[in-house]
């Protein structure tokens, strides 16, 4: 048989054709079986729903344990121990004199008061000279310091409240130890028609001491004075006295919150 | 009729083809996708979990926390000192939530002689060879050079083997110091003894002076003790220096 050459070529070509046509058939029919394995799917579920339940165990178990530990007894705050090591320390023994406070770094030494926040580091430690030391928290104008004040002597008056405010401050360039203050003392004289005795007074704060000493304006009949030590650890708390000026005798006593 | 035959074969093929696109795109689209984000899904929430498992695991280690437990206990050593001693003079407290006074030569011996065992707890010794402490002056009313530090070396250890209450050491005690005069540096040898039962090292007088160093652990914060220069006859402290494990 003769065929010319475009002919056979025709044919070599349909046969071509054809042959790759049922390859890729054959190759989309395995395809589709593929895609649609059920067994495989069903171990592709069974797997997933598996670990579901795995994740599902392990959430409810972690639960069990935040609920248990939510039921101990909280942390115990940061004020909360500044005033117990506030007050351990109070109890301490402290071989400083009277014109000395101890550094409050960890070295205790002493330096005298008049060297507190003076700008220039005394401590060998610069604790004298701390932001936390020379902090002007306490002495900010406006700040009232009040308790329930008990007379043991003085005036015969019942337990109530008093209250001291810081009127104006003022810290002097050429001596920056001390803050010069003026501030008022209010207490209750009546409690049922609330008379109230309040008396003007002047003073300074300490920062060695952390303490305010307030007494009469010059020239005022002298009345009462006020030393507030602010020795529980923070500067909203302080151990205060109302005394009588010219000896330090002590009438009544409170302790005082800011409020 | 050949060519009608191949535009036949071909509009075959270009259906087969079109099949086979479909089915591809099928099984692209859909299925694995699918089964990606359930997979991913499940990752998901499994990191959710384990984050979960972290952030409660650092608030039981928060709460475990060695150094919080030991500032704690240094505490409560400050408030012990300030009580009147619950033991005899040379007795230990076993403490606790049931006291009990022992002698202090039973501590760290090696025999439990506390109900609650605390005498052989706590036996680890906190100056080693080579440990170095140094000190700083808190106030100093005797010593001949008046240093603001002093450094104290520990050059060796030994313990008997059937006494171990009391260990020895040997130290040496440096001492740096500036006068108008001159600079002078001393490293004093000397022996020294820790004993357990009130962690209190001992260092004898390394010179003529009779001034020895008594060095005072708290028992819970072993970088840091308070040491007092004492006369060694009248055991009177006339100096104090804060140490700090160097």
């Amino acid at each position: 048989i003769w065929l010319p050459p475009a002919a056979v070529q025709q044919v070599s070509l349909k046969a071509t054709i054809i042959v790759i046509m049922w390859c890729i058939l054959l190759l989309a029919g395995l395809a589709a079986a593929a895609a649609s394995d059920p067994y495989k799917e069903k171990r592709f579920e069974y797997i997933v729903k598996n670990q579901k339940l795995h994740l599902g165990y392990l959430e409810k178990k972690l639960h069990a344990i935040e609920e248990e530990f939510n039921e101990l007894s909280a942390d115990v705050d940061r004020k909360t121990i500044r005033h117990l090591k506030a007050r351990i320390s109070n109890l301490e023994e402290n071989h400083c004199t009277d014109d000395q406070s101890e550094c409050p770094g960890d070295v205790p030494e002493c330096v005298d008061d008049l060297l507190f926040c003076d700008g220039e580091k005394d401590c060998r430690d610069g604790s004298d000279e701390d932001d936390d030391t020379c902090s002007l928290n306490i002495t900010h104008v406006g700040s009232s310091y009040t308790g329930l004040a008990t007379w043991t002597s003085c005036e015969d008056l019942p337990p109530d409240h008093a209250v001291v405010t810081i009127t104006a401050a003022h810290r002097r360039d050429y001596f920056p130890s001390r803050v010069w203050l003026r501030g008022t003392l209010s207490y209750e004289i009546d409690e049922k028609d609330h008379v109230i005795h309040t008396i003007q007074l002047r003073g300074y704060y300490n920062f060695g001491k952390r303490e305010i000493a307030l007494g009469p304006l010059p020239g005022q009949k002298p009345g009462y004075g006020v030393i507030c030590d602010f020795n529980l650890g923070d500067d909203d708390h302080a151990d205060c006295k109302i005394v009588v000026p010219s000896s330090l005798f002590v009438c009544a006593h409170f302790n005082a919150a800011r409020y | 009729i050949r060519q009608a035959d191949t535009m036949k074969s071909l509009r075959l093929l270009l259906a087969a083809l079109a099949v086979v696109t479909a089915v591809l795109a099928d099984h692209h689209e859909e299925k694995p996708e699918s089964h990606d984000d359930i997979i991913d899904k499940l990752v998901e929430r499994t990191n959710k979990i384990t984050s979960n498992v972290f952030h409660i695991e650092s608030l039981l280690d928060d709460r475990l926390d060695e150094k919080r437990i030991r500032r704690a206990g240094s505490l409560v050593a400050r408030v012990e000192a300030l009580e009147e001693d619950s033991c005899e003079d040379h007795d230990h407290q076993c403490g606790g939530d049931d006291p009990q006074c022992i002698s202090e030569l039973f501590v760290c011996d090696g025999h439990k002689d506390c109900r609650n065992g605390e005498d052989e707890k706590d036996c680890t010794l906190p100056t080693k060879a080579g440990d170095k402490f140094v000190g700083d002056v808190v106030y100093d009313h005797c010593t001949k050079r008046r240093p603001d530090h002093i450094t104290l070396v520990v050059e060796s250890v030994s313990t008997a083997a059937f006494f171990t209450p009391i260990v020895d050491l040997h130290v040496h005690v440096e001492i740096e110091s500036e006068t108008d005069e001159d600079e002078s540096e001393v490293s004093l040898p000397s022996d020294a003894i820790y004993s357990f039962a009130d962690h209190e090292l001992t260092v004898h007088a390394p010179e003529d002076d009779g001034l020895g160093l008594v060095g005072n652990f708290d028992g819970h914060n072993f970088d840091r003790f308070v040491g007092h220069i004492v006369h060694t006859i009248s055991n009177q402290p006339c100096a104090e220096f804060i140490f700090h494990r160097k």
